[in-house]
């Protein structure tokens, strides 16, 4: 276990830490005493030799000029000698105690000891008298000196015993302290290998695995889940993160695999979607960014010389889409877009919708080019057939019209009741054909017609004005009355007058249609929102049945039951234009018994 | 046991010689019967009609717009061309804006819209030959000589709310400018509103 050996390694070294302290701080202090103990011992012995002969001397001074001058009668003061005498014996004394047990020390004591006693001697007989003869005089004087010197000598051979005795102690004391430090420098290089052993147990047991870890992680960023962490030994902490990251690299490992196959599965479905699709697709990143094209938006980008860009008609209208935030999904061919390829022109209806993921984590829109050229060819070729048609049937028809009003006007002859009858269902006939033709015609020139416009700033209160002069002559017939309800300060609109004369003046002329005798048509001008004029015609009329409601805007519609004339193309023209126009067109929920048909027309 | 319908039938008061231009020859026979009161002659094709009218001494040409080969419009520019200010009634069914425009440009104003009647047929001569005094008969007296600036100052005389008076003072007005914008917001305006103001109505009695 780490933990242990850590602690266990630490203890290790903070014991021994103590233990060197502890030594140390004990050896100084050994030291420090001894040394001393040996100035104690040493240093009161040689005081007490050097005194000697200071005392032997003081003596000799006060004594030893009376025998060596003339012999004299008077009574020698022997009291300082006696003095003197306790003074020396005391000092032998303390010099004989100073050191017992050392046979050189008790030698030299010893002798000094007999030297002393001999100076002793000499002045006894220098107290007694004895000497009377210059020359037993120059005899004890001479002896006294040479004792004097003996004790002199024997005093320097004590200090200078004692002088060595400590310089040999001072020696001893070296000696131990190179052994002191020496056992202190052991212990020294004990702790640093035990701190050198922790540390590279520490380096094996913990940074290493950790950089093993990291460096598999690395490994598995990069996807090489292969690589596996070595199991630690068994007690080792890291073995449980071992065995945990092994297995989660395993897991990995598999889900990776799992996911590559699902991706790689769902990428080919994807993919034959998209191939399978015919019309130019281009699917997109929240960004903006292309992710993925199909090969016909490919081929076609290609041509257009963009390649796998949007090209720049499509790249306004998803602009505008994302702007808006909302989907374009236009369904009328002849919102399509026209694209000249190889010299060739293509018309591509431009769906854009958004998409989210299940989660709505993740979006995108997804633009797709709905080749409508065909089908725009094919409504361009009814159109024009439905035109060439119309006129070749007319022409003729006019002719035999002619005739039978040239026989109905009997100028040629009179015509029997019978024959009058017939010519006059024929006549009627012909009329009606003339009028489907009629209405043919104008539906051809709806469709070819709303594309040119002459927008210019129009103001909408003159166009329900003009509307007004149009209808007023013809109020009296139902005896129907207008009202109108303009909002002031109204700004113009972006619009084509006599196209909106048209718009209004068909619905006018349907509220005529449709009011009841007496009944009054509210004109009705205000603002729509933000950018929008909105005109209503406003009628008291039955209304539209709810049946119907959602298709009275298609060509050909006329709700059922409905007897007045007109083959129901007005209301689909009018969409028509209101569409050229980026405008709308609608009719409102019946409310108050009125029926209310609106356009909202932009601001200039 | 009927007449022929190439030859007069009448002796009318005014007996006009009318040149019948028509590819149908249903229309050719039903224009001439309707117009048995006038000398009549016919023609099945611009280019018949142009050399008849060179020999002859008509006093107006009712012509179809639409024939193979050469057409109405280019009858009225070679006609023109010769410094002949023939009145021409163009007839037809389908007259465009442009075709309009150009005619008008060629002294021609008055447009019969087919299917006619006998009664129109006659009317738009005797309107034509014989014009009354209102300010649009006179307007449209001057136009056919190519006098725009008196015609539109006849126009200016007449009622304005008359939608008839107003349309044609706004085509005159552009085509005696000869601003190009004018020209197509003329023609645009006939676009929408057809060619009802222009063509010949019978007076409602």
């Amino acid at each position: 276990m780490l933990r242990t050996r850590l602690f266990y390694g630490l203890l290790t070294l903070i014991l021994l830490l103590w233990g060197v302290g502890a030594a140390a701080l004990l050896l100084v202090h050994d030291s420090n005493v001894r040394s001393e103990e040996r100035l104690r011992e040493n240093y009161p012995a040689i005081k007490t030799a050097r005194g000697m002969r200071t005392v032997t001397s003081t003596v000799n001074t006060h004594y030893l000029p009376a025998l060596a001058a003339a012999p004299d009668d008077g009574e020698v003061d022997r009291s300082l000698y006696d003095e003197q005498h306790a003074e020396l014996l005391e000092r032998l004394n303390s010099l004989r105690s100073a050191r017992q047990g050392d046979a050189q020390w008790a030698d030299v004591v010893g002798r000094l000891d007999l030297a002393l006693k001999a100076y002793f001697q000499g002045y006894d007989r220098f107290f007694g008298g004895e000497q009377v003869t210059r020359d037993e005089r120059a005899g004890l004087l001479e002896y006294l000196s040479s004792q004097t010197q003996r004790i002199t000598e024997l005093s320097e051979g004590v200090i200078s015993l004692a002088e060595n005795k400590m310089l040999v102690s001072t020696r001893v004391l070296s000696e131990e302290s190179a052994k002191n430090t020496i056992f202190v420098a052991t212990l020294v290089m004990l702790g640093t290998s035990i701190a050198v052993l922790i540390y590279f147990q520490l380096v094996r047991h913990l940074v290493d695995p950790v950089i093993g870890l990291k460096r598999s992680i690395e490994e598995i960023r990069k996807g090489n889940f292969e690589l596996s962490l070595p199991e630690s030994s068994p007690d080792s902490e890291f073995r449980a993160v071992t065995s945990a990251f092994n297995d989660m690299a395993a897991e990995l490992h598999l889900r990776r695999g799992e996911t590559d196959e699902r991706l790689m599965r769902t990428n080919l479905v994807n993919r034959a979607i998209l191939e399978a699709i015919p019309s130019p697709v281009f699917v997109l990143g929240e960004d903006g960014r292309i992710l993925q094209v199909n090969p016909a938006a490919e081929a076609l980008t290609e041509n257009l010389g963009v390649s796998n860009r949007l090209p720049a008609k499509i790249q306004r209208i998803l602009d505008e889409t994302v702007e808006a935030g909302s989907n374009h999904l236009p369904e009328d061919p002849r919102e399509a877009l026209l694209f000249r390829v190889n010299e060739r022109e293509y018309y591509y209806l431009p769906r854009i919708f958004r998409f989210t993921s299940d989660d709505g984590i993740h979006s995108g829109r997804a633009v797709l080019l709905h080749n409508v050229t065909r089908i725009r060819w094919l409504d361009d070729m009814k159109t024009n057939l439905i035109s060439t048609v119309s006129h070749e049937i007319k022409t003729p028809l006019t002719g035999i019209r002619m005739v039978l009003h040239l026989l109905l006007e009997e100028r040629s002859g009179a015509l029997t009741d019978v024959q009058k009858t017939m010519v006059n269902s024929a006549s009627s006939d012909c009329e009606r054909l003339l009028v489907t033709l009629n209405t043919l015609l104008d539906l051809s020139r709806a469709e070819s017609g709303t594309t040119h416009l002459d927008r210019q700033p129009t103001s909408m209160a003159e166009v329900v004005a003009r509307v007004e002069r149009l209808f007023l002559p013809k109020t009296t017939e139902k005896n129907l009355s207008f009202r109108f309800d303009i909002a002031d300060n109204l700004p113009d609109v972006h619009a084509d007058p006599l196209r909106l004369d048209e718009v209004m003046n068909n619905l006018v002329s349907n509220a005529f249609k449709h009011s009841p005798e007496g009944g009054t048509i509210i004109l009705k001008v205000a603002r729509a929102g933000e950018g929008f004029v909105r005109a209503s015609v406003i009628d008291e009329g039955p209304g539209v049945p709810e049946a119907s409601q959602s298709r009275v805007f298609e060509r050909f519609f006329r709700a059922p039951g409905q007897e007045t004339d007109g083959v129901g193309l007005g209301l689909f023209i009018s969409r028509e234009i209101m569409r050229a126009h980026e405008g709308r067109i609608g009719l409102l929920d019946r409310a108050d018994n009125k029926t209310e048909f609106y356009i909202d027309v932009p601001l200039a | 046991m009927c007449p022929s319908p190439d030859h007069g039938v009448d002796d009318a008061r005014d007996r006009y010689k009318v040149l019948v231009v028509d590819d149908e020859p249903t229309l050719r026979l039903g224009f001439s019967y309707a117009l048995a009161d006038h000398e009549t002659d016919t023609a099945s094709g611009g280019q018949e009609a142009l050399n008849k009218l060179e020999q002859g001494d008509y006093d107006i040409v009712v012509l179809d717009l639409r024939m193979p080969e050469v057409d109405g419009l280019q009858v009225i520019e070679a006609l023109r061309g010769r410094g002949d200010d023939l009145p021409v009634v163009l007839c037809s069914a389908a007259v465009t804006p442009a075709a309009a425009l150009r005619a008008i440009g060629g002294k021609v104003v008055d447009f019969l819209l087919k299917p006619v009647c006998p009664a129109e047929l006659r009317g738009v001569i005797e309107y034509v030959l014989q014009p009354s005094g209102d300010p649009l008969s006179l307007a449209m007296r001057e136009a056919r000589t190519g006098r725009l600036d008196e015609a539109l100052a006849y126009l200016d005389d007449g009622p304005a709310d008359c939608p008839r008076i107003a349309t044609w003072r706004h085509i005159l007005g552009a085509l005696r400018s000869a601003e190009p914008d004018r020209k197509a917001a003329a023609a645009a305006k006939l676009e929408i509103e057809g060619l009802k103001h222009l063509s010949f109505r019978l007076p409602e009695d």
